[in-house]
């Protein structure tokens, strides 16, 4: 939500209450209602349109090349194959490389990068290489991150991300299969994210606050993982503590870093819902295992919900006027 | 395509119908309301709160001794939902709303399970469930409880249609939420009063989230089930051609309003290739109403400058072109046709549409 009340969107409640409480005039307030229903202006019509008509138009063919390939794959040799991947991958780069740093660039080159990976994938079929799934999804980061760099495309890098997420966790689990540290994959995980938030906040010209959200909202579930495993579960490791630890660390680091140094309600509000999440679970585990609460567990837990989301709403309010102040 | 009130502002100066010294006192007055209004991630985990607040209450009374009975689960739910729409519409404190909502959402599960458990009819349960969520719409003032029942009334219907063994019992449905969607979001808006307002916008949300509820769960049934002898059919909750033309014809029918509202030279020229357009592509995706209802909540996102529209639309085309894929339907050779017909005409459309170089027009940012 923007800070300045003047960057709230129109809507036409805002409208009557600021009639109401400003006050505007009658003649006026009906004016700005009816500006305010109006359907945008020809132009703008025209841009929308033809910026649609583009990116629903290719999506479809695109689509329907990919259903017409499908249907032939299994009449198409295998080199044949590989030359219709690495064409697409090649026009698709082509077309980036002449249109960015537009957003059809942009987009053409997250195609071509996108590609990378089935053709990898069809080499690995084709040839039977017995490489781990790991190495895949690290090997396609690794030839495309030149193409992320260039790009400068946020859905693109949350995509190298999702890339790099993948390729540790499949190593994790697969290939070293820590014994006592299964758990710590969430904080290597948790560090990959905070890393990336960083590296996202340290370039303040950067304004899309989408892809950081993102980062965050991942970062926090990966952590909330191991310090519920804390709570409920009676298998836990030195890194369940070290996940709680950390989970408390990033709650704090959030509070002070986006409450008045760079204000963003989103991220306070995620950090204090993954708390309260936290402590949902940690109360849920007094009611229902230590104190053995069947039926009355249920109805208390319904109370402890409802207070989080009462004692939440007070603190977002009191947060929100503490922000604008800022 | 985002309209601010500095936008507005500015419109209103150019007008020489506000000074800058109103700006102040719209800031302020802004400012002083916008300490209650919620932005749209706090609602989605309040509601995921609400809803776990429901279900720890619905499993509480589920397991009491004294409502085992059916009788006594109906009666108790009404109890329950009476005392509940009373403290919401007194209640000042957030732990009373939300317990509220709570409080109402578990009555209505009591009453909709004990009537399935009284009766061996599903529509009776279904039609309650309908009724009493159009009813608390009007009665709960709040946004949260009807947007939930927007979407519990929208597939309770859907259920009620198809155990009344209606023919294109879910296509019924589909049409059903598109044209009470299409009204809310588009017909009569300056003349709503404020709590008319109030009332609708959340509903409106709901009705698209519902549409998409009900053509998820078809494209589903069709990829997973699609095989089936097609005697058994109309058991399943398929929607195609039906909803596929009324969704085309509501569309057809909101681009003739946004033509008219500009006052377009040569208006029926215009209409006239916008619905040719449409119904090509109707045709072309008329097994998938997935597809074409995307792209109207997409139009109607722009036309109502609404972002989280445009989203939901985006979210909308993505999940249904992907499930396309999947439809067992069509073979992979006539789904390629289609989806290569389809943006062919839209590449067609835009070159058609040759979009202007020039700059807006002066005062308009």
């Amino acid at each position: 939500m923007p800070i300045d009340p003047l960057e709230l969107p129109a809507t036409p409640s805002r409208i009557r209450a600021i009639a109401r409480d400003a006050p505007l005039s009658p003649h006026v307030a009906g004016r700005a209602l009816a500006i305010t229903l109006a359907t945008p202006a020809d132009y703008e019509w025209r841009q929308f349109l033809s910026r649609v008509l583009a990116l629903l138009g290719a999506g479809l063919v695109l689509a329907g090349t990919v259903c017409l390939v499908a249907y032939n794959w299994a009449r198409v040799g295998r080199f044949a194959k590989f030359g219709l991947i690495e064409l697409a991958v090649v026009v698709a780069a082509a077309i980036a490389w002449r249109t960015l740093p537009r957003l059809s660039g942009q987009i053409a080159l997250a195609a071509a990068a996108v590609l990378v990976g089935p053709l990898l994938a069809l080499y690995g079929q084709t040839y039977q290489t017995g490489a781990d799934p790991y190495g895949l999804f690290l090997a396609w980061l690794t030839l495309i991150l030149p193409w992320v760099i260039a790009a400068r495309f946020s859905p693109l890098w949350l995509f190298a991300l999702g890339l790099l997420d993948l390729s540790v966790t499949l190593y994790w689990t697969r290939v070293m299969e820590p014994r006592g540290a299964e758990d710590a994959v969430f904080l290597v995980l948790f560090g990959i994210h905070a890393l990336a938030l960083l590296a996202w906040e340290r370039q303040r010209r950067l304004t899309d606050r989408r892809a950081p959200h993102l980062i965050a909202v991942v970062g926090f579930g990966v952590l909330l993982a191991p310090a519920s495993i804390l709570v409920i579960d009676t298998h836990r490791s030195a890194f369940d503590v070290l996940g709680l630890v950390a989970l408390a660390s990033a709650i704090a680091a959030v509070m002070h870093c986006y409450r008045r140094q760079r204000p963003d309600r989103f991220m306070v509000t995620i950090a204090v819902a993954t708390g309260l999440a936290w402590v949902a679970i940690g109360i849920g585990r007094i009611v229902f295992r230590d104190l053995d609460l069947h039926v009355g567990g249920f109805f208390i837990m319904s109370l402890v919900v409802l207070g989080e989301i009462a004692l939440g709403l007070r603190w977002y309010r009191g947060s929100s006027t503490l922000m604008r102040e800022a | 395509m985002r309209f601010t009130i500095a936008a507005l502002l500015d419109r209103l100066r150019a007008e020489r119908l506000v000074t800058r010294a109103d700006a102040d006192a719209v800031r302020a007055a802004l400012a002083a309301q916008s300490a209650d209004e919620m932005p749209v991630y706090l609602r989605i985990v309040v509601g995921i709160g609400a809803w776990l607040a429901t279900g720890f209450l619905l499993g509480f009374f589920f397991g009491l001794d004294l409502l085992t009975s059916a009788l006594a689960r109906i009666v108790f739910g009404v109890v329950l939902v009476a005392l509940a729409v009373w403290r919401r519409r007194r209640a000042r404190n957030d732990f009373s709303r939300h317990a509220a909502v709570a409080a109402s959402f578990a009555g209505q599960g009591l009453i909709v399970f004990g009537l399935g458990e009284a009766t061996t009819d599903v529509s009776v349960p279904a039609m309650v469930a309908v009724l009493l969520s159009v009813v608390l719409i009007r009665l709960v003032p709040d946004r949260l409880h009807r947007f939930i029942s927007a979407v519990v009334a929208a597939h309770a219907a859907t259920i009620a249609l198809t155990t009344l063994h209606l023919p294109l019992a879910h296509d019924i449905a589909a049409l059903l939420v598109v044209c009470a969607g299409a009204w809310i979001w588009r017909v009569r808006l300056p003349d709503r009063s404020d709590d008319v307002d109030e009332m609708l916008l959340p509903v409106g949300y709901g009705l698209v989230v519902a549409l998409f509820g009900i053509l998820v769960q078809s494209t589903f049934a069709s990829a997973v089930l699609g095989g089936l002898d097609r005697s058994h059919r109309h058991e399943l909750p398929f929607v195609g051609a039906p909803s596929t033309i009324a969704i085309a014809l509501v569309l057809a029918l909101l681009a003739y309003a946004i033509v008219r509202e500009h006052g377009t030279a040569r208006r029926h020229a215009v209409v006239g290739t916008i619905v040719v357009a449409i119904a090509l592509f109707a045709a072309a995706t008329l097994r998938s109403p997935g597809i074409i209802a995307g792209v109207a909540i997409l139009v109607l996102g722009f036309d109502r400058r609404n972002p989280l529209l445009i989203e939901l639309a985006v979210a909308h085309l993505f999940v249904f072109g992907a499930m396309y894929y999947y439809s067992l339907d069509l073979t992979l050779l006539e789904k390629s046709g289609i989806l290569v017909g389809s943006g062919a005409l839209c590449l067609g459309a835009r070159a058609l549409l040759r979009a202007p170089r020039a700059a807006p027009p002066e005062g308009i940012a």
